[in-house]
């Protein structure tokens, strides 16, 4: 695909990778936060609606009141659980090869141009902490060249490292039930808008970005 | 007693003073036009540049703080978003939404402004806050329903008594407890409000700043081992208050009275605060206080009969329903009733002045009789006792005085004199038609009784004449007060016919009656004149041919 500034481009949705890793970890942790004292204040609709509205945006469930701190998500402020962002990261830079569906008229991003972002988005501290996620870039790459249909974004990998590395959140508590509940529909949900977000950025890069109509 | 009473807030250190009564009545006729005015100027700029104007802001607030002390001292905690708020509210009135499509629409927000909204409409949705400006509004609402049912009129009474009032007051309460309680909304959801002193509000120590520093710094090594208590601050507190204040208390129970000089101290520091405080938690708290505190002081309000206004009873035996607030006239509504009262009693005087004035100028009935009379049996003697002339004279003149007395230019005192003297008169011509019939023969004696109205007087003695005559010249003021003395030209031909009141068929016969009168024409009969004078021409229509009108045509 040929970008004004191709670098600059490349550089450009790394970084939207990268906000949205960092948005969906963060998002967990401010609907975690919900379980604390806002049951019944905040809903968790809205905040789905904030969140998949803001993809790149982290702190726009702020302004639903709620926050991130040990009073409100001492569970998750371990070290065990901050790997879970670069995972995260690493769960959407193995669905890079995706890119390629992304077309501005005849013209999509070559092979080449995807694994050069790929490799960016690896420096920038993607990471498949003991090889959680099964999906591998090749394997992307292979089944999108085939045409055929990709597994779905799910929070299969989230929740087998949390059971089994992150113990304050595998015990049995009102809290915790609640994560592993919302976590499977904000990953794929996640995911759906994640997409759409990552190719309006595409068309936004070329020299001549086709218009929606 | 004095009639302010200080409170608290939240988050804030000072001090704020209700004045019982004034300020209900304050806020409840406040004008929220100019602050409603300031926020759509602020709407309209935010929508163009992106972010609201700080100036409009800061005017709008400023100028809501003045409706009610407790917005005043919540102006930068519960009421600093009050601006938004109303900014919120006239966009879903305006583009009639609800909250939630305008959530929605300022989800992605693109400046300063939309984050706001977005900001303030997720802070109402998670019930961390409510619009404060529909609540100011539907709050005055209140203030105003309220003092209309304690201290409202009630047809046919019109004194207040303290029973009367508290009971109104508490039914009222009572009404909002019950709707509560059936809607199942919890006791500690509802507004209240508490009765401190200044080291007991929740700002004690930072109000009370150098008395409580200096207890600090007696304690504070005691409390650098306390347990942080500040995780209670979301939870509820209902069933553990008393064990929380003990686990304070537990750091200074042991506290001995401090020095002489360190007591002084806290004397100088704690001195000028008010020893009663109250802490209302809302602005209906503070509503509800002051009605509370009206009712145990006997602060009542009268609504005003005049401008529909209430107002406060100085005094509870003073009854006027008027108030001394001044209007639109640039008097107070007491003044004007008053000089409207002097004005009605002024125009009553002067209309019973006038209407006793009018009695003045009618003739009374009994010399209205008396009069007849008098003409009836002077009438039967014309010829007889009295000269036909004499007769014509002496009924005009009644007449002339009767109509004088109507338009005010003769006393009723004249007429009576005059029909005194008629009655004299009477009397005379009386005996001298009978004197005149004795000296005639026996037998035409009774002939001449029977036929006495028909005969003419055409032979009338000398002493006759000068009998009737001579009261005449013994009466100038009669004669003074008629202004048209009209004499009948003697003419033998009139017939005379029983006196009758004058009517008239219209008013152009009344007109030419008095015209008559004036010019002094007494022989001839009034119809009679009046069918002469009255010429009706009719206009006299001639055809003029097109020729005539035009010229002749070319």
């Amino acid at each position: 695909m040929e970008f004004i500034n191709e670098s600059a481009a490349l550089s450009g949705l790394a970084d939207t990778i990268m906000k949205g890793g960092v948005c969906l970890y963060n998002a967990i942790k401010y609907i975690y936060s919900i379980a604390e004292n806002d049951f019944y204040n905040v809903s968790i609709k809205d905040a789905f609606k904030v969140v998949l509205n803001n993809i790149t945006d982290s702190d726009a469930l702020k302004a639903l009141g709620l926050r991130i701190d040990d009073s409100t998500c001492r569970e998750m402020q371990n070290d065990e659980y901050n790997r879970v962002l670069p995972m995260i990261i690493y769960s959407l830079a193995v669905r890079i090869p995706t890119l390629k569906s992304v077309r501005n008229g005849d013209d999509s991003m070559t092979d080449d141009q995807l694994y050069r972002l790929y490799t960016m988005v690896m420096e920038k501290g993607a990471d498949n902490y003991r090889d959680m996620i099964t999906e591998t870039f090749l394997e992307t790459k292979y089944l999108v060249r085939k045409g055929k249909r990709l597994p779905p974004f799910t929070a299969e990998w989230f929740k087998t490292y949390v059971y089994t590395t992150v113990p304050t959140l595998a015990e049995i508590t009102n809290k915790n039930m609640f994560l592993l509940g919302y976590s499977d529909v904000l990953f794929a949900m996640f995911y759906s808008c994640f997409e759409e977000e990552i190719k309006n950025r595409i068309l936004e890069y070329t020299a001549d970005p086709v218009t929606e109509e | 007693m004095e009639n302010t009473v200080g409170f608290a807030v939240r988050d804030n250190n000072n001090f704020y003073k209700i004045d019982i009564s004034r300020t209900l009545l304050h806020f409840a006729e406040f004008d929220f036009t100019f602050f409603w005015e300031q926020c759509i100027e602020a709407g309209k700029t935010a929508r163009k540049t992106g972010r609201l104007p700080q100036n409009i802001v800061a005017n709008a607030k400023s100028s809501i703080s003045s409706a009610h002390p407790y917005i005043e001292a919540c102006i930068a905690t519960d009421y600093s978003e009050i601006v938004t708020d109303c900014i919120i509210e006239y966009i879903c009135h305006s583009e009639r939404i609800g909250l939630e499509e305008l959530w929605a629409r300022c989800i992605t927000p693109k400046n300063m402004y939309e984050t706001a909204i977005f900001r303030r409409v997720s802070e109402y949705k998670t019930n961390r806050a409510m619009n404060r400006w529909t609540s100011v509004v539907r709050l005055q609402e209140y203030a105003r329903n309220k003092t209309e049912f304690i201290f409202g009129p009630e047809k046919g009474k019109t004194e207040l008594n303290d029973e009367m009032i508290r009971v109104r007051k508490e039914y009222f309460d009572l009404a909002l407890s019950v709707a509560a309680n059936e809607l199942g909304c919890p006791p500690d959801a509802l507004p209240s409000v508490r009765l401190c002193n200044t080291a007991t509000v929740p700002s004690a120590a930072f109000s009370a700043g150098k008395a409580a520093k200096a207890i600090y710094r007696r304690f504070s090594e005691a409390l650098a081992h306390g347990q942080d208590m500040s995780s209670l601050e979301n939870k509820s507190h209902y069933a553990t208050k008393d064990q929380t204040a003990m686990e304070a208390y537990s750091f200074v129970k042991n506290m001995n009275r401090p020095s002489e000089i360190d007591m002084k101290f806290a004397l100088e520091a704690l001195n000028n605060n008010p020893s009663e405080l109250f802490l209302p938690d809302s602005l209906k708290a503070a509503l509800d206080l002051e009605f509370d505190l009206m009712c145990s002081r006997r602060i009542y309000m009268r609504k005003c009969e005049s401008c529909g206004k209430y107002f406060i009873i100085d005094d509870i035996a003073d009854d006027d329903p008027r108030c001394n607030r001044v209007n639109s006239s640039g008097k107070t509504c007491r003044r004007q009733y008053e000089e409207l009262c002097e004005e009605i009693a002024v125009k009553a005087r002067e209309s019973a002045e006038a209407a006793s004035e009018a009695q003045v100028y009618t003739v009374p009935q009994d010399m209205e009789k008396r009069g007849q009379k008098l003409y009836n049996a002077l009438y039967k003697r014309v010829g007889k006792g009295i000269d036909e002339n004499e007769f014509r004279e002496w009924s005009q003149y009644l007449s002339n005085m009767k109509r004088n007395i109507k338009i005010g230019e003769a006393a009723v005192s004249q007429l009576e004199e005059f029909l005194d003297y008629s009655d004299k008169l009477c009397e005379e011509v009386k005996l001298a038609s009978k004197s005149r019939s004795a000296q005639s023969a026996p037998a035409a004696e009774q002939h001449a009784q029977t036929e006495d109205q028909e005969s003419s007087g055409n032979s009338v003695n000398a002493e006759y004449k000068e009998m009737v005559t001579l009261p005449e010249k013994q009466e100038p003021v009669v004669h003074s007060v008629i202004k048209s003395t009209d004499v009948m030209s003697t003419s033998g031909n009139i017939d005379i016919k029983p006196f009758v009141p004058q009517t008239f068929d219209s008013l152009y016969d009344a007109f030419m009656a008095g015209q008559s009168e004036d010019q002094g024409k007494g022989s001839i009969a009034p119809e009679k004149r009046e069918k002469k004078q009255v010429e009706i021409k009719l206009p006299q229509w001639e055809r003029l041919t097109r020729e005539d009108a035009y010229g002749k045509k070319d």
